[in-house]
């Protein structure tokens, strides 16, 4: 029978059975993309879904306990890691590390290597952001104005947090990995000049009012406005020692009083006060801000509750009479002393109405920017002078005006010293004061310092963040900071 | 079975089937088997009989009755018989058919267990109506199963030749009235028949005894591995249900050369992972490729549980290990190769049990029994743990702070609690329960079985039905073939629903580190003790209970589902289709109720976790197949595609600010509720062919091809060709060498070389995907993108080559193999590790490197004692294998440069080398590239010590004893190998708020200490505390994890027959199972196989009774 195999009925048979499945192949295993996501090209062609991706870099800064705030908040760690707060979790990896300055590049989900992630992820976004618009016609112009706006603010934002807490870093201004992924480490001068590019950038095309993800006019100070940048911008200044632009900077914001007033302390940390200039909006169900989850004590700080302190060297350097003093910080009672607890945000309680959103950047900042570039200008006394910015935060405080020596140099101590109780635990003030007015070896390392009284020992490489070990090994050109 | 059940059918059906059976003539040719024979007298049958003038008939039952022997007859032949009146008792077989037969124009012939009536031949020849020269015949097994696609040939006659038809049947014509028959079938002795003038003959095949003839699934299709060109290892269902396993992979371990089974926990529904002849992928993707009856399986979840301590759960978990009847590994080119690019890590098949024709059988069979860990850790006492405690407070020169709540006077240092006595250790219950019932007659059998089991944990449970995992499935089998035998339909289902309530916490590895004098778990009033300094406040220990009121609740549904029907076009040409379904369906909560938390915290309202996902998916595969004789030759060829669409899709809940914990399970009670659904598509086909020769049973020839497209790749990158070359020899069939070397019953040598592939990615790694974030921001949803996407992913490919000699010595008695192997994968589709400076930790890739797996397997088996009564045989494997990085450019500048080493495994160990600690400063110090040792090593330049975390060499060797009625089966399993230390899985620095395994009091204490362990610390900045964080990526952290392991002891007791006949029983047998009793090993804690400080494998133990009616 099987010579009947042979006939062309047969053959033909399985040449077409053969044809078919072939032919079929092509199309079957072409796909669509997955119905609940959608593709990068897909998300810059629409207004609404362009926006959405700067919201979801909002919504990364706060949802969780994160760089904005929390136990692994910048404002958290640094605070730990200067003279600002005290450890009490002797179990807590991670806290151990900064409070007694013992930083390791060993990153097995203990260190500091959490920033590094969260940060150059944030870059990321705004570069996708920035390339994805630059690619796309469907965007109405407006919108695409304020999106580029936005995302140039945030990559200057987050390249100075990086720089800050790690030197010199790799500058990444592109989405394409293969080249980020072997990148070098640009010296900081270099970051700062991108940083303040995208700052002025950011300055002229963001609107001057707050807004909404649409570009509609909204009550919430929760999207950076041109307000935000110049804020910003004004920091860069001060921080790179260009002060006449720190105070030009700092004085369009601070004029803006259409926008900008100074609140009264239990207001400031408000939903949206007077003060604000960015603020994070809660949208994590059931909780205000992390900060008041992690800091208020509502038993001694140790393992299983909350495990920080205000550092008795941050309590004493509070004047007489400082109502911030009262109303900044709490009071847990230990025996006849106390342990001092951050007190900004007050809402601690799970299931509260959000009343208090994260603090980025705000008008009392912008003061002491001013009198810290007058003072720094020469400018000190005067209804222009660095001593008025001083004292407007110092009256607000319900402290008499500054009556101290009038010297550049005294006057310039008593700005970091206002900075020290006005800005304490926000955004890691004190870390990155230390040390861009080199007096972090000093507060750390002269004898009976802070790290010796922290359990640790002083070394003046600390002052930088080691880079995780693991990126070393992926990038061979990244080069470790001195001393890890 | 009998084939007088062809006569229970109905009149029209019984007619057609007689008129068949008509035309079948009986003639002597049909034994002659000497083996045959022996069998029949083998048997001392003693029957006992009181008959007087009975019809042959009734007698004839009662003797099947009595002996469990089958008469095979045509009824019109027992019609004409005179009754019989016989009288014996404790008469043998055959003299009970001398009586009864003596006066009738009957013979009979006992072939195997069936007892052939005919009439006697001088009238057999009048009902001839077939013309000269036509053979026609009949092939059936010795049950009388009629067997289809038996081979026919005639002996010496170029290209003449046949196969059976679904009813057994053949026709040949012009055939020599003295030509010799061969008659062949898969998995059935080879029979050779003179016809001796006869035109109408049954043919009996016999079961082949030697396992060289049991019948192996492979890819589209069967074979034996007598006739095998690739290289398959076959566990039966008799060696998996020895085992109380509920899940089929853990029945698995050590069965297999080549394969490695490793529990990632012994939690009921827990990961298992598996790895067949090493890692492939430098990544990721070393899963072999799952079939479950023709239908391809995911083996690992596509939406992990909520329960992050089941380690992503096992879908093999919901496949009923009893509804197995084989399971096939397939591990060379030639044998994986036609499933192309799926089957780069090997292939594994499960096939389940099919009806098999014959009277309605039903089968019992359950066991219970408990578990318990197969291996623990002694702890410190709290006299010990203060101790440690104090001492490391003086050697970091510091005081107990207000948080050392265990050494400060805030506990009671009287408590001493081994907590994971109080937490983990407790035997959990292990119950199993099968039924089934088969039958059927030649056109349709079918197979239905039920099952039930529970497995328990072995921690406290507080809320009703929680910590186990409870299955209940059935199956189905149902084969069919058209009266005029053209179309064949066969069915098979299995449907199984499981429930998971495994505590949301691994209380074993909680229960680890809570210091001895932590406080009691409950106050007076029942009440989960807290501890707080003062009432109100927060609590000073996290009350291990609380973990127990976090409910969760799994229920899993899981259908496989598989029709096959085929159309024979002509004789021997073949259209099959199979058409398969999968559904896994699965339903989990995870509730937080209020009161798992510390009062203190005030939390007054719980949260739950809802996870709804679903993955279904579908194959279509025609094929074509036909079978050739040319020449001495058998060419089988096969041509065929493959559709398949696999969806999945999870919808997670998660919502909080619950009005009460009573109403956890409803969201619209809670304040805030977030809902984020997933979904993707796999899309995949291919079309295959396979051609086979066989020439004479003596060379053996196959080929396999395979082109393949996956949605998987980006466009114009889908595609790829896969194939395979094997051959056999099989010496032992040349005269040669049967001449000279008598005492080798079998030989073969074989080969193969091939290509498969590897698809192995998530789904759309070839696109840019933003997702939307969890939150709304200012009343808006956001987006976040997924991945770095890269459009350039193509197939990675392994190029297998193997070589293998197989042995049979003394009849097949002794049976050795020896399989050789090297696989190289390249252009590795991996998740490449990059800097997070691009704004992501991995991306996907294809890398240039090029990874090889080596290896030796071997398998010896052997009867040792066959006697009458007692019987001992032994089956011994060994793998030896190794893995190494053979070359990859440009690796030290690549992402690479520090984790891989060429000529190193891919999974290789980087470490510091540690010297010991130093006895003059207490601490661990480490080999540095500046000479002299160093507590602080530089992870630059100092990581010089390689460790290879694969075994070395592993197998088993198993043992099977009978006697009567008794068998006892001994399994040990062995593996040398390099693993994490406990010590260092575990992770806790000694000295801090964390109870430790006893060994860790072998520390450092004074200058002069020779000691292997460090200093105590308390301090996580101190150097101490540096030191044993540097000791952890060092190669102190590995150790001996090699082990010995008594994985399964079987005893079981068939009752004798006659007094299962008595109770009216076809079967009924006792047993007693054990897995994991006994380990020998000298790892210091926990398991050696799972290296973890989590819960390990189990060691069980079950009692059991099987029935059968």
């Amino acid at each position: 029978m099987h010579t009947h195999f042979f006939r062309p009925g047969y053959i033909r048979i399985i040449y077409v059975f053969t044809i078919f499945s072939f032919s079929a192949c092509k199309k079957f295993v072409q796909i669509q993309p997955p119905a609940t996501e959608i593709t990068g090209s897909a998300v810059y062609s629409g207004s609404t879904s362009a926006a959405a991706v700067i919201t979801g870099l909002y919504d990364n800064m706060i949802s969780s306990p994160n760089l904005s705030s929390g136990f692994s908040s910048i404002g958290y760690l640094t605070g730990l890691g200067a003279d600002e707060l005290t450890n009490y979790d002797p179990t807590n990896h991670k806290q151990v590390q900064f409070y007694e300055n013992v930083l390791t590049s060993f990153s097995n989900g203990f260190s500091n290597y959490y920033f590094w992630i969260e940060l150059y992820n944030g870059i990321y976004v705004s570069n996708a952001v920035l390339e994805g618009l630059s690619n796309s016609s469907s965007v109405t112009a407006p919108l695409k104005q304020q999106l580029v706006g936005e995302a140039k603010f945030m990559r200057a934002f987050f390249l100075f947090y990086a720089t800050n807490l790690y030197g010199d870093i790799p500058l990444v201004t592109t989405t394409n990995y293969l080249v980020n992924d072997s990148i070098s480490r640009t010296p900081q001068a270099e970051v700062y000049k991108q940083i303040v590019a995208d700052l002025a950038d950011a300055q002229a095309k963001l609107p001057s009012g707050f807004v909404d993800a649409n570009g509609n006019s909204s009550t919430q100070r929760v999207r950076p406005n041109q307000g935000a940048a110049t804020s910003l911008l004004a920091r860069v200044y001060l921080y790179t020692g260009k002060w006449d632009s720190a105070e030009s900077e700092a004085t369009m914001v601070i004029s803006n009083s259409d926008l900008y007033n100074l609140d009264s302390l239990n207001s400031v940390f408000l939903a949206n006060s007077t003060e604000t200039i960015w603020q994070l909006q809660p949208t994590n169900p059931g909780f205000n801000t992390w900060d008041a989850f992690f800091y208020v004590l509502e038993g001694p700080p140790g393992p299983g509750g909350n495990s920080v302190a205000i550092n008795p060297h941050l309590i004493s350097t509070f004047e007489n009479g400082d109502a911030r003093l009262v109303d900044w910080v709490g009071a847990f009672p230990n025996g006849d002393a106390a342990y001092y607890y951050p007190f900004k945000y007050k809402v601690y309680q799970y299931g509260s109405a959000v009343t208090e959103y994260t603090m980025v950047l705000r008008l009392a900042e912008q003061y002491l920017i001013r009198a810290e570039a007058r003072a720094a200008q020469m400018n000190i006394t005067g209804p222009n002078g660095a001593l008025a910015d001083l004292n407007v935060i110092r009256n607000r405080a319900g402290l008499s005006s500054y009556s101290g020596l009038t010297d550049q140099q005294s006057v310039l101590a008593a700005i970091l010293h206002e900075r020290q109780v006005e800005l304490f635990t926000e955004w890691g003030h004190r870390w990155f004061d230390l040390k861009r007015t080199n007096n972090l070896n000093t507060v750390m390392g002269a004898p009976g310092n802070v790290c010796q009284t922290k359990g640790g020992t002083w070394n003046s490489d600390w002052a930088l963040l080691p880079i995780a070990l693991q990126e070393l090994k992926i990038n061979p050109n990244l080069i470790q900071n001195p001393g890890y | 079975m009998n084939l007088r059940a062809l006569y229970d059918l109905s009149p029209h059906r019984r007619k057609q089937i007689t008129k068949t059976l008509l035309i079948v003539k009986f003639t002597a040719i049909i034994l002659l088997s000497t083996c045959l024979q022996v069998s029949a007298s083998g048997y001392a049958q003693s029957i006992s009989l009181s008959e007087k003038n009975a019809p042959l008939e009734t007698v004839m039952k009662k003797i099947e009755q009595q002996t469990g022997y089958t008469f095979f007859y045509k009824i019109e032949t027992i019609e004409k018989a005179k009754k019989v009146t016989v009288e014996v008792s404790n008469a043998t077989l055959e003299q009970v058919l001398k009586i009864c037969f003596k006066n009738q124009e009957l013979s009979y012939n006992i072939v195997d267990k069936t007892i052939v009536v005919e009439e006697k031949k001088q009238e057999s020849k009048s009902t001839n109506l077939i013309p000269l020269g036509d053979i026609h015949g009949h092939v059936t097994d010795s049950t009388g199963a009629l067997l289809e696609g038996a081979s026919v040939t005639v002996k010496g006659a170029k290209g003449k030749g046949t196969t059976t038809n679904a009813k057994g049947e053949f026709d040949l014509k012009n055939v020599d009235d003295q030509a010799t028959l061969i008659i062949s079938y898969t998995g059935y002795v080879n029979k050779e028949i003179r016809l001796d003038g006869s035109t109408d003959i049954l043919v009996v095949l016999i079961h082949g005894t030697s396992q060289l003839d049991q019948v192996q699934v492979i890819a589209y299709g069967t074979t034996t591995q007598r006739l095998r060109t690739g290289d398959v290892t076959t566990v039966t269902s008799k060696e998996i249900e020895e085992q109380p396993v509920s899940n089929p992979l853990e029945a698995l371990e050590g069965r297999v050369p080549g394969l490695v089974i490793t529990q990632s926990t012994g939690l009921p529904g827990g990961a298992i992972s598996v790895q067949l002849r090493g890692l492939n992928s430098i990544a990721n993707g070393n899963i072999p490729f799952f079939v479950i009856d023709g239908v391809p399986y995911n083996s690992q979840a596509s939406t992990p549980p909520l329960n992050a301590y089941l380690y992503g759960g096992s879908p093999l978990n919901f496949i009923n290990p009893y509804d197995i009847e084989s399971i096939e590994v397939l591990k060379d080119a030639d044998a994986t190769a036609i499933y192309g690019s799926r089957a780069a890590n090997g292939a594994i098949l499960i096939t389940t049990k099919k009806g098999k024709a014959g009277n309605m059988k039903f089968d019992l069979n359950l066991f219970s029994g408990l578990t318990s860990p197969a291996s623990t850790i002694p702890v410190l006492n709290t006299a010990q743990y203060l101790a440690m405690r104090r001492e490391a407070f003086a050697n970091d020169d510091q005081m107990p702070g207000p948080g050392d709540h265990d050494v400060n006077g805030d506990w009671d240092s009287t408590r001493n609690d081994n907590w994971l006595n109080v937490l983990a250790n407790k035997p959990a219950q292990f119950t199993n329960g099968q039924a089934s019932v088969s039958g059927g007659n030649t056109t349709t059998q079918y197979s239905i079985g039920a099952g039930y089991s529970i497995q328990r944990t072995g921690f406290p449970r507080i809320l009703p039905g929680d910590g186990g995992d409870k299955k209940s499935s059935v199956h189905l089998n149902i084969n069919s073939f058209s009266p005029d035998e053209r179309f064949k339909l066969r069915i098979t289902g299995s449907y199984l629903v499981d429930k998971n309530t495994v505590q949301s916490q691994d209380l074993t590895n909680t229960a680890l580190g809570l210091p001895p004098d932590a406080p009691g778990i409950f106050n007076s009033d029942g009440s989960l003790n807290w501890a707080p300094l003062v009432q109100g406040q927060t609590g000073t220990w996290t009350n291990p209970y609380a973990y127990l009121y976090n409910k969760y609740v799994s229920n899993s549904s899981n259908l496989v589902g598989n029709a096959v029907i085929s159309y024979e076009f002509i004789k021997g040409l073949n259209l099959k289709t199979s058409l398969g379904y999968t559904n896994t369906q699965t339903d989990e909560v995870q509730f937080a109720p209020s009161t798992s938390y510390d009062p203190g915290r005030h939390i007054t309202s719980g949260s739950s976790s809802f996870l709804t996902s679903n993955t279904h998916s579908w194959i279509l595969e025609p094929d074509l197949d036909y079978i050739l004789h040319i020449g001495k030759g058998t060419i089988t060829a096969l041509t065929g595609a493959s559709f398949l669409d696999n969806s999945t899709s999870a919808t997670t809940t998660d919502a909080t600010g619950f009005i009460s914990d009573a109403l956890l399970a409803n969201p619209i009670t809670a304040s805030s509720v977030y809902v984020n659904a997933n979904s993707s598509q796999y899309k995949y086909e291919a079309i295959f062919g396979k051609l086979n020769y066989n020439w004479t049973d003596k060379y053996l020839l196959n080929i396999t091809g395979r082109r393949d497209g996956t949605s998987r790749f980006g466009p114009g990158r889908q595609f790829g060709n896969f194939g395979a070359v094997g051959a056999a020899w099989i010496f032992t069939n040349e005269a040669i060498v049967q001449k000279n070397l008598s005492f080798l019953s079998f030989g073969k040598l074989r080969g193969s070389y091939g290509t498969t592939g590897s698809d192995q990615i998530a789904n759309y790694q070839y696109l840019d995907l933003y997702s939307g974030t969890q939150y709304a921001y200012q009343n808006s949803a956001g987006l976040a993108p997924q991945n770095l996407s890269n459009s350039l992913l193509a197939w990675e490919t392994t190029k297998k080559i193997e070589g293998g000699l197989e042995l049979g010595l003394f009849k097949d008695r002794v049976v050795a193999q020896v399989s050789i192997y090297m696989n190289r994968s390249g252009n590795e589709l991996v998740e490449t590790p990059v800097s997070v400076v691009t704004g992501f930790s991995m991306v996907l890739s294809n890398l240039p490197a090029l990874v090889q797996n080596t290896g030796k397997e071997f398998v010896l088996n052997t009867i040792n004692i066959r006697s009458k009564n007692f019987g001992w045989s032994t089956s011994f494997n060994l793998t030896i294998s190794q893995n190494k990085l053979v070359s990859y450019p440009n690796l030290s500048s690549s992402p690479y440069a520090n984790t891989l080493v060429v000529g190193q495994p891919i999974n290789v160990r980087i470490l510091f080398h540690c010297m010991g600690v130093n006895d003059t400063t207490g601490l661990y110090e480490f080999a540095s590239s500046k000479g002299g040792p160093t507590y602080s090593p530089n992870s630059l330049t100092d990581l010089n010590s390689y460790v290879n975390p694969n075994p070395k060499f592993y197998g088993a060797i198993s043992n099977t004893f009978s006697y009567r009625g008794l068998s006892v089966d001994i399994f040990f399993q062995f593996v040398n190998q390099i693993g994490m230390r406990a010590w260092d899985a575990y992770g806790l620095l000694p000295g801090t708020m964390f109870n430790q395994p006893t060994y860790v009091l072998n520390r450092w204490q004074k200058p002069g200490d020779k000691k292997p362990y460090e200093q105590f610390t308390q301090n996580y900045g101190s150097n101490a505390a540096n030191a044993f964080n540097t000791a952890q990526q060092s190669d102190l952290a590995y150790g001996n994890a090699s082990f010995i392991r008594l994985k399964n002891l079987a005893i079981s007791y068939q009752m004798p027959q006659n007094w299962v006949k008595k109770m009216r029983l076809a079967n009924f047998r006792i047993y007693v199972q054990s897995q994991n009793l006994l380990t020998i090993t000298k790892y210091e804690a926990f398991d050696p196989e799972s290296q973890s400080p989590n819960t390990g494998p189990r060691r069980t133990a079950t009692a059991g009774i099987q029935i059968g009616w």
